[in-house]
């Protein structure tokens, strides 16, 4: 990712390529895209050892919209769940929205960093972006530092049974999963439960995103961003 | 203190106060024509500033001109035309325009003020910045101060505002760069001027944020004062700071709409004026150290030639006093002080010349006294002398048969009278060969009580009383027993002989603490003013047979052993004599 799907897509931009992946944030250079379900979630992992009112103040600040338009340029959909709207059904029902006035009660001065993936410059913005929230609310966060005590984290989606991929999910994350019966109402208050400490919070799902070329005809990405390239074939037309 | 050590301080003093007026004077001359340089150098410097302000100031607005006719700003104000416009694709391209046109700051800002892009912090898009909306409208054209906040600090920028509209909303573009040491480093400065920028960004003095062109200030805090002065009342003024050495800072305030946003500080340096101060210090010091030693030196003469003839007047003066009336001035120099001495010299030849004929008349009167003496001493017994011859010759030549019993009637009467005048010149005899006295220990209670017990007999036969009052803490006295024992003796008998029966005559003593006091009081008839003052003249007697020996020998005695004798008298209620000897011999004895 990063620099890597950049460089696929100014490879396609120039003819090089007919199918790249699309990067967080530059979905708008793609003229043709291919996406699967929003499958991967970004959320914002933080450390037992930060105080749960400083998890809160900090779940509580973040602008979720701010991300998802401007940075992610409408990439993905915004969650406050771990598993997808689409597979759990219930995504909805966790709160997305900004409550600066509670984070300013919650919040401490004490400084924190905030990690994220180096090599993804899209990361860094969303981190530099939840920082100035942060700001904003009284917290002092900085983006950057190695072994930060917050990060930044994407987690897929591991199965398409919605017990399964919060466990999974759970494991990827470290939180404490009793399991759950098959039941939706279960499930939620399961997820409820791993969330109500702020330890993880879901930011946005995002689904795989290729960028395709104009002789590309035919190409389908499957929910879980698989591809079926059976029935690809290529125009004559010409290449920019 | 002497005429001398005072002239002296006189001549130093002078000679100090000259100097140091003279130094304060060049001092402050000196100082007030520095201070005129240094204000004309740094008034030129802070000009300097001004045009370079403003130099950048207006380069900073012409390049956000060209900002504002960018490619990207023309797409920006297409999509802000838009019913519902998408900034997000435009979120980077502050730092794009920044890059391209060598700006610090770019910001895209969207009518409601909510920053669409942000070259120097990228993450603030969204975010409101009041500061662009209010210098939009305020009309204000040109760069100004701004404090910019960046996410890990704040900073101080020259950021001009430009207003692009797009159908009936409107794009700002603020643009600038910082103001920092490469800003400090942009001026030209002589060798002993220095320049400083303080960045007014906290409510109160921070050091940190005072910047100099080679990195940080040491001793930045002590610009405290000056900035806060500078912040409650922003112009120019000058104040002098020790911090980082002799320095004069004027301060330039950089001033926004609200309000001071920071300070360029000129320093003139002041070691110049500092050494050539010293140099005039050291000057003064040293001329004044000569002037006090040439002062000290003339002093002295000065005070010599005119306090010595005073000295030797003085002195001369001083031997007058003490006995020595051939004492002379020299007469050498003119003038008062020359009229002085030779009056002087006038003064003690005519004392001699007084004192001479004084002794003279003394001694004829002493001897008309002596002849009057003897020849009424020597008269009484002659006249028995001549009666007796007389008588012997009558009987001879007219009664020889009776002439052998005249004969030894006669001369027998002869050889009485002639022991009378042999007795006469015998007293007159003694008082001239009265001896020097050979001092011992003695008591002079048991003195004074022999003396006066050896007349307990006539005491006793003219019903007169004796008193001894005897103080027995008296310690011994060194004297001459026998003329001490004279002396009282006859104290003794002038008191009987000057008293009737009834009369009391009391013989005293006391211990003083260098003398042994002696009273013999009598309680007889007194004696005048005059008699008390002709007393002890010789030859002088109150009574009818006396020679007026008695109390002149008495005086000699005390006289001899270094002590003294006084009178006191009241006519009717008697006399006391009064005598001091001292217990130690007399130094000249």
């Amino acid at each position: 990712m990063g620099r890597g799907t950049r460089d696929a897509l100014l490879e396609l931009e120039v003819g090089r390529a007919d199918v790249a992946e699309i990067g967080l944030g530059d979905i708008r250079r793609a003229a043709r895209v291919a996406q699967s379900m929003p499958v991967e979630l970004l959320a914002l992992v933080m450390a037992p050892s930060i105080p749960p009112e400083q998890r809160e103040a900090l779940a509580l600040s973040i602008d979720r919209a701010s991300i998802h338009q401007v940075l992610l340029q409408r990439q993905g959909v915004i969650s406050g769940a771990l598993l997808p709207q689409w597979l759990s059904g219930y995504a909805h029902l966790f709160s997305t929205a900004r409550d600066l006035p509670r984070a300013r009660q919650l919040a401490r001065a004490a400084p924190m960093a905030a990690g994220y993936d180096p090599t993804d410059p899209a990361a860094k913005a969303i981190a530099d972006r939840i920082a100035v929230n942060a700001r904003e609310a009284g917290l002092s966060l900085r983006a950057g530092g190695e072994n930060a005590p917050v990060r930044l984290a994407r987690v897929r989606a591991a199965s398409p049974d919605p017990a399964q991929a919060l466990a999974a999910m759970a494991q990827a994350f470290g939180l404490d999963f009793a399991g759950a019966s098959g039941s939706a109402a279960a499930l939620y208050a399961a997820e409820k439960a791993m969330l109500e400490d702020y330890r993880v919070i879901p930011l946005v799902h995002l689904p795989d995103s290729y960028a395709l070329g104009r002789q590309v005809r035919n190409w389908r990405v499957t929910a879980w961003g698989g591809w079926d390239p059976a029935n690809v074939w290529l125009s004559a037309e010409k290449k920019p | 203190v002497s005429f001398r050590a005072r002239l002296l301080l006189a001549f130093t003093g002078t000679v100090i106060l000259v100097v140091a007026a003279v130094t304060l004077t060049i001092l402050s001359t000196t100082r007030d024509a520095f201070e005129g340089l240094h204000q004309r150098r740094t008034s030129a410097l802070i000009a300097q500033a001004r045009r370079e302000y403003d130099r950048r100031a207006e380069d900073v607005a012409r390049r956000t001109e060209r900002l504002a006719r960018t490619e990207i700003v023309e797409r920006l104000v297409a999509e802000l035309a838009r019913p519902e416009p998408d900034f997000a694709p435009f979120v980077n391209e502050a730092r794009s325009l920044a890059s391209a046109l060598a700006f610090d700051f770019v910001e895209l800002v969207a009518q409601d003020g909510a920053i669409i892009s942000s070259a120097q912090w990228p993450a603030r898009f969204g975010y409101r910045d009041e500061w662009v909306l209010r210098t939009a409208e305020s009309g204000l054209s040109g760069a100004l101060l701004k404090k910019e906040e960046l996410p890990d600090e704040t900073v101080l920028g020259l950021v001009a505002v430009r207003t692009v509209p797009s159908g009936e909303r409107k794009l700002y573009i603020a643009a600038g760069e910082r103001l920092d040491r490469e800003f400090l480093a942009s001026f030209s400065l002589p060798e002993d001027m220095s320049v400083l920028l303080y960045r007014s960004l906290e409510p109160r003095f921070n050091p940190a944020q005072l910047l100099s062109g080679s990195g940080g200030t040491p001793g930045a805090e002590r610009f405290g004062p000056l900035i806060e002065r500078l912040r409650h009342s922003p112009r120019e003024t000058q104040t002098s700071v020790a911090a980082i050495g002799p320095y004069t800072w004027q301060a330039m305030p950089l001033a926004a709409p609200e309000g001071l946003l920071g300070a360029l500080l000129f320093g003139s340096s002041r070691r110049d004026l500092a050494e050539l101060e010293s140099l005039i210090v050291r000057l003064g010091a040293g001329v004044g150290l000569a002037g006090v030693a040439l002062g000290v030196a003339i002093g002295w003469w000065a005070a010599a030639r005119v306090s010595r003839p005073v000295n030797q007047l003085a002195e001369a003066a001083a031997e007058v006093s003490a006995g020595n009336w051939e004492a002379r001035v020299p007469e050498t120099s003119a003038g008062e002080i020359g009229r002085l001495a030779r009056t002087f010299n006038e003064m003690t030849a005519h004392l001699i010349e007084q004192r001479d004929r004084l002794v003279q008349a003394e001694r004829v009167a002493a001897w008309r006294e002596l002849a009057r003496r003897l020849a009424h001493e020597l008269k009484n017994p002659l006249f028995p002398l001549q009666i007796t011859v007389e008588n012997m010759r009558r009987a001879r030549e007219q009664y020889p048969e009776q002439f052998d019993e005249v004969f030894r009637e006669g001369v027998a009467t002869l050889l009485a009278e002639l022991n009378n005048l042999k007795t006469i010149i015998g007293r007159f005899s003694d008082f001239a060969r009265m001896p020097r006295p050979e001092r011992r220990p003695v008591q002079i209670n048991e003195i004074a009580a022999g003396a006066a017990r050896l007349f307990d007999a006539q005491f006793a036969q003219a019903g007169l009383k004796l008193v001894l009052d005897l103080d027995p803490k008296l310690p011994p006295a060194e004297a001459d027993a026998d003329l001490m024992r004279r002396a009282l003796e006859n104290l003794v008998a002038n008191g009987m002989d000057a008293m009737r029966p009834g009369g009391t005559l009391t013989v005293r003593t006391a211990a003083r603490l260098e003398t042994a006091v002696i009273e013999v009081a009598d309680t007889g008839s007194g004696l005048t003013r005059e008699e008390c003052e002709r007393l002890f003249t010789p030859y002088y007697t109150t009574k009818q047979h006396g020679t007026g020996l008695g109390l002149a020998i008495v005086q000699s005695v005390v006289s001899d052993h270094g002590g003294a004798i006084t009178v006191s008298s009241e006519v009717g209620r008697g006399t006391t004599f009064h005598i001091e000897i001292p217990y130690g011999k007399p130094a000249d004895s």
